[in-house]
């Protein structure tokens, strides 16, 4: 082995470094997928931008402290690395047990209710900082005293990352959450085995003996501490109740529980005289997602003949029926008891379909019975390659699968105007499909899905939609039937009747009396109905544009379904709801835009501290595009990855597999980038060339994911996500060489901002994801793809400047 | 929008608040005043009741300093106490008369019952969770609510033994309507129930019955407290 020490880590190997550094930072990445994993289950929500500014704050952070005492820090870099890498393998394990104490536990739903929560918040990112900045520093530590070889270890961190990727999801898919840190704790160590050799023997010693302890102490599974408000919390307060299952995957902790109390609870018409049978219920995440009806409710699930969505049964014969990610609770048993011949089920839960469709000869549930087949892939993914057509599909309420509030940030490609389009088409002559909605008050979700039909069948080509169309209310939500041939008089005497009998209100059919719309259910602001007819009238625009929250229908390109907060509407909402009770209604939104507020406050803080250190060493000349490209870089690579991770989702269906791919391509390709650009003399006119290409790339990226998604429809997912991977070539090669050819020059010319760089790319970076998630929300992900070009376009002007003051005369 | 619309001014009512025996009665008159006349409840019994049932002894001993805050208050196992004028807003939906027989599902910190109490004389109440039964329970009889017949139970089941009942109050949000106390409501009778997921938007829905028929009616949304202003 070649042994190549340098002035700053004496005695340290090259190839032993890259694989320590490499391991490292496949560590960094693996814990932020399973921290997303442990708040989600935890929480309401991944926040998965929030993690990943909290990692980058600890990234800045640690620039920060090495420009701050880089004279210290420096000539101690082999002695300190191996401390750093243990520290942070520590830091891991604790910070989550930390997380999980009940006397410090942040509770997001109390959070505009008890002020002490905010506290709490405060206290869950310092509990998960210190891995991410001690494991920063060991990081920053190297790629500074490598600075002149940058590119070889900016190779091995980004390759490291992205294979931490892989980890995160291979861990989180087969470990449960109280498990999947243990693994990367072992990765974090194996970083520590590599440095060890190259530690004098007192240090060695005491090392193994705190690694040892790490990983006896990380083997112990850690207690999640659900909120007590999440639904898998409050079940498993009732008396007797026990989990009976537990399974692990990629797509949320799948767990079953029994007890006395739990039973299928649908949006009942209260002229249901039947029972409700006591039933095991489905949690994943601790989301509720369903029940698991017996064998004798499949005979007849007659509970699910009272609710509005069985409006599709109404009239017309339905034999092949399909049900899009429907979760368990009796629909396919229901379909099957209508007299569907065919029920496909498509349900991307891998846990879910397994436990579902296990002993074929054996039914074990509704989903192995004869006649029904589970497609194990996205709704959206089986519409796109589904063969033959449909008299029945049935799309999953947005209750059950987001409306608004928390969930708001939680992209959903089934109910995309793209989604009811692709429905439409495999729609068999009399076919309909079915959509319902829960109606929120104010009115928004039942709202929005009326808007995405109407515009999805114009688009289909239908003139005249309200022919086409018609819809049952009750007391708490709207079902929507959508026909492929235009409504004829006997539906809907049907679904009158249908109507009646179950003290439904119609509220869409071709020959509607107004005192019809509110008979039974009595609603307390006739603007809903005014805002129905707008929709499929000329109103539509002026309503679009007047009214309180947003309508306009999601797209694939701004699937956000449940984002309905108008930033422009603030000041009518203020004075519509009661003071500070927006959050309720919009929690997600909020929460997105206070953790930006929050960490870009941070990372100005971070970026101006270390100025009056700099400016008593060397010259201050350059400061300002030293600024200017290293932001530049930090914030355009995240608009590109965070754009990809969303564009992904909506290709290959399943959101971790997206950040996967994008994870993992981006950063591989990066890091062959870097590996590139070591060839490149260092100067500034070759940086504004690099970043030049980078602006190209982004638009060639951009473009490749719009074909690749277009043109591999229908084929397997691996294969998609393999073209995914290709596709993220051309955009990780160009971006990974602006970093270090930046570093190399900046080296030259001014090396004791070379760890500020870092801070300044760390910090830019950690403040951009819930940023761009509120951009993406506004404008959709092209916008993101725009301003990361505009962010390089800044970085070449920062290169420009330097160009132009190094020029001679 | 209507449901922007503002509301008209407040009315105060003449009221006779009984002081309570307690040293806190001048922070519910106070409530009384600020959080629900202010807020358009004007039905006469309720206001009354509100004036002195002792809310602090149904809020757990480290709030008990923040019982006649205009918010709701956790009491542990995911439970709230709610916002004062939830409970004075369903009280008042109800209607009730002193011979009223009430169920009340979902009994958690026993304060809503202990309002119900004060109009009517037969109030039943059911809790699932044994814990939050028997604290129920204790605060109600230190309330001097303790003729308020408390039982641990499914809620869904309702009371059959003592059905039907006039008004029937459902104090957790559920996001069905349990067949059995639609059944077990009385002809005429009225329930109230929050519907909707647990930490979605809820909506505050009235049930009637009459002449068999059922009838619903939307009066408010709520999330632990009203979203929107103004709602009566």
């Amino acid at each position: 082995m070649q042994r190549r020490a340098t002035t700053e880590m004496p005695g340290v190997s090259e190839r032993r470094l890259r694989l320590a550094l490499g391991l490292l930072s496949a560590a960094i990445t693996a814990h932020q997928l399973v921290v997303m994993q442990v708040l989600g289950y935890v929480h309401w929500h991944h926040f998965a931008y929030m993690v990943v500014a909290v990692a980058l704050l600890g990234f800045g952070a640690a620039g920060t402290v090495l420009t701050l005492w880089r004279a210290a820090l420096l000539p101690r870099a082999s002695t300190l690395l191996p401390w750093l890498v243990w520290g942070m393998g520590a830091a891991m394990v604790l910070g989550l047990s930390l997380s999980q104490q009940a006397a410090v536990a942040f509770d997001l739903h109390l959070l505009f209710v008890e002020p002490r929560q905010w506290l709490a918040l405060g206290l869950l990112y310092s509990w998960l900082l210190p891995a991410f900045f001690l494991g920063g520093l060991a990081t920053s530590l190297v790629l500074t005293s490598r600075a002149r070889e940058a590119g070889r270890y900016y190779f091995a961190n980004l390759v490291g990352a992205g294979a931490g990727g892989v980890v995160g999801v291979l861990a989180v898919e087969w470990v449960a959450p109280e498990r999947s840190f243990s693994v990367v704790v072992v990765v974090a160590l194996a970083a520590l085995a590599c440095l060890l050799p190259e530690v004098r023997a007192r240090g060695r010693v005491g090392l193994a003996v705190l690694g040892l302890l790490t990983a006896a102490v990380a083997i112990r599974p850690i207690p999640l501490r659900p909120s007590q408000f999440k639904p898998i919390a409050l079940a498993l307060d009732l008396p007797g109740a026990q989990v009976v299952t537990a399974r692990s995957s990629a797509q949320g902790w799948l767990q079953v529980v029994e007890a006395p109390g739990l039973r299928p609870s649908p949006p009942l018409s209260l002229n249901f005289l039947g029972t409700l049978p006591v039933v095991p219920a489905v949690f994943i995440n601790g989301y509720a997602y369903g029940t698991l009806p017996g064998r004798a409710e499949w005979a007849d699930p007659s509970w699910l003949d009272w609710t509005p969505s069985a409006v599709g049964w109404a009239a017309g014969e339905r034999a092949r029926v399909l049900l899009l990610e429907p979760g368990p609770g009796g629909a396919a048993a229901h379909a099957r008891a209508k007299g569907a011949q065919e029920v496909v089920v498509a349900e991307p839960h891998r846990a879910l379909v397994d436990l579902m469709t296990a002993g074929r000869d054996q039914p074990v549930s509704e989903w192995a019975l004869p006649g029904v087949r589970v497609e194990r892939t996205t709704g959206r993914h089986y519409l796109r390659q589904a063969e033959g057509s449909f008299d029945l599909v049935v799309f999953p309420s947005t209750g059950l699968i987001g409306g608004a509030g928390l969930t708001a940030t939680t992209e959903q490609f089934l109910l995309t105007k793209e989604a009811f389009r692709e429905a439409w088409e495999r729609l068999a002559p009399g076919g309909a499909l079915v959509v319902s909605a829960p109606l929120e008050f104010p009115v928004r979700p039942a709202l929005r899905v009326l808007a995405t039909l109407v515009e999805a069948a114009e688009e289909a080509g239908v003139a005249n939609v309200r022919s086409h169309l018609l819809a049952v209310r009750s007391w708490s939500s709207v079902a929507y039937l959508l026909h492929r041939d235009p409504i004829d008089a006997a539906t809907v005497a049907a679904v009158r009747v249908f109507a009646d009998d179950r003290s439904f209100d119609p509220l869409l059919l071709p020959d509607l009396q107004p005192e019809e719309r509110d008979a039974y259910n009595a609603w307390p602001d006739p603007g809903f109905f005014t805002a129905v007819d707008a929709l499929l009238g000329p109103g539509r625009v002026a309503l679009y544009r007047d009214y309180a929250f947003r309508l306009r229908p999601a797209t694939d390109g701004r699937p956000w379904f449940g984002q309905f907060l108008r930033w422009d509407r603030l000041g009518v909402l203020r004075d519509g709801i009661e003071h500070g009770r927006l959050p309720f209604l919009e929690l997600g939104t909020v929460m997105v835009a206070l953790t930006f507020v929050q960490l870009a406050v941070l990372a100005v803080v971070l970026i101006l501290l270390p100025v009056r250190r700099l400016r008593g060493v060397g010259s201050s000349a350059g400061s300002g595009s030293t600024v200017l490209y290293f932001a530049g870089l930090g914030a355009g690579f995240m608009l590109v990855e965070i754009a990809l991770m969303i564009r992904l989702h909506a290709w290959l269906g399943s959101p971790l597999l997206s950040a996967a791919v994008v994870l993992t391509g981006l950063l591989i390709f990066a890091g062959l980038g870097s590996q590139w650009s070591e060839r490149w003399v260092a100067v500034p006119q070759r940086r504004v060339a690099i970043v030049g290409g980078c602006i190209l790339a982004i638009a060639l990226g951009a473009l490749l994911v719009s074909l690749g998604s277009r043109g591999t429809i229908g084929v397997p997912t691996t294969l998609q996500a393999l073209v995914a991977l290709l596709v993220m070539a051309p955009v990780g090669f160009a971006l990974g060489q602006a970093f270090p050819v930046g570093l190399r020059d900046l080296e030259r010319t001014a090396p004791e901002r070379v760890p500020w760089a870092w801070a300044i790319n760390g910090c830019v970076s950690v403040a951009t994801p819930a940023g761009a998630m509120l951009l993406a929300l506004e404008w959709g992900t092209g916008a993101l793809f725009a301003l990361a070009g505009l962010a390089y376009a800044l970085a070449a002007l920062g290169a420009l400047r330097d160009a132009t003051r190094a020029a001679p005369g | 929008m209507s449901w922007l619309r503002g509301f008209t001014a407040a009315i105060l009512l003449p009221l006779t608040l009984v002081a309570a025996s307690d040293d806190r009665s001048g922070e519910r008159e106070r409530m009384v005043r600020e959080q629900l006349e202010a807020r358009d409840i004007r039905d006469g019994a309720t206001l009354r009741a509100m004036a002195q049932v002792p809310r602090h002894l149904f809020v757990p001993e480290p709030l008990r300093h923040r019982a006649y805050e205009d918010t709701p208050l956790p009491i542990g196992h995911g439970q709230t106490i709610s916002q004062p004028y939830i409970v004075a807003f369903m009280t008042a939906a109800a209607r009730l008369r002193p011979q009223s027989k009430v169920l009340e599902i979902g009994t958690g910190s026993g304060y809503q019952a202990a309002v119900l109490a004060q109009i009517a004389e037969q109030v039943y109440s059911i809790e699932i969770i044994p814990a939050l039964a028997q604290r129920g329970h204790q605060a109600l009889q230190a309330s001097g609510a303790g003729h308020v017949q408390v039982r641990t139970g499914d809620g869904y089941d309702g009371w059959a033994d003592a059905a039907p009942f006039d008004v029937i109050v459902v104090t957790a949000a559920a996001e069905a309507i349990p067949p059995p106390l639609v059944a077990q409501l009385a002809e005429d009778g009225r329930m109230l129930i929050p519907v909707g997921p647990r930490f979605g938007a809820q909506n505050l829905v009235l049930v009637t019955k009459r002449g068999g028929r059922v009838r619903t009616q939307t009066l408010l949304p709520v999330r632990f407290v009203p979203l929107v202003r103004g709602g009566s």
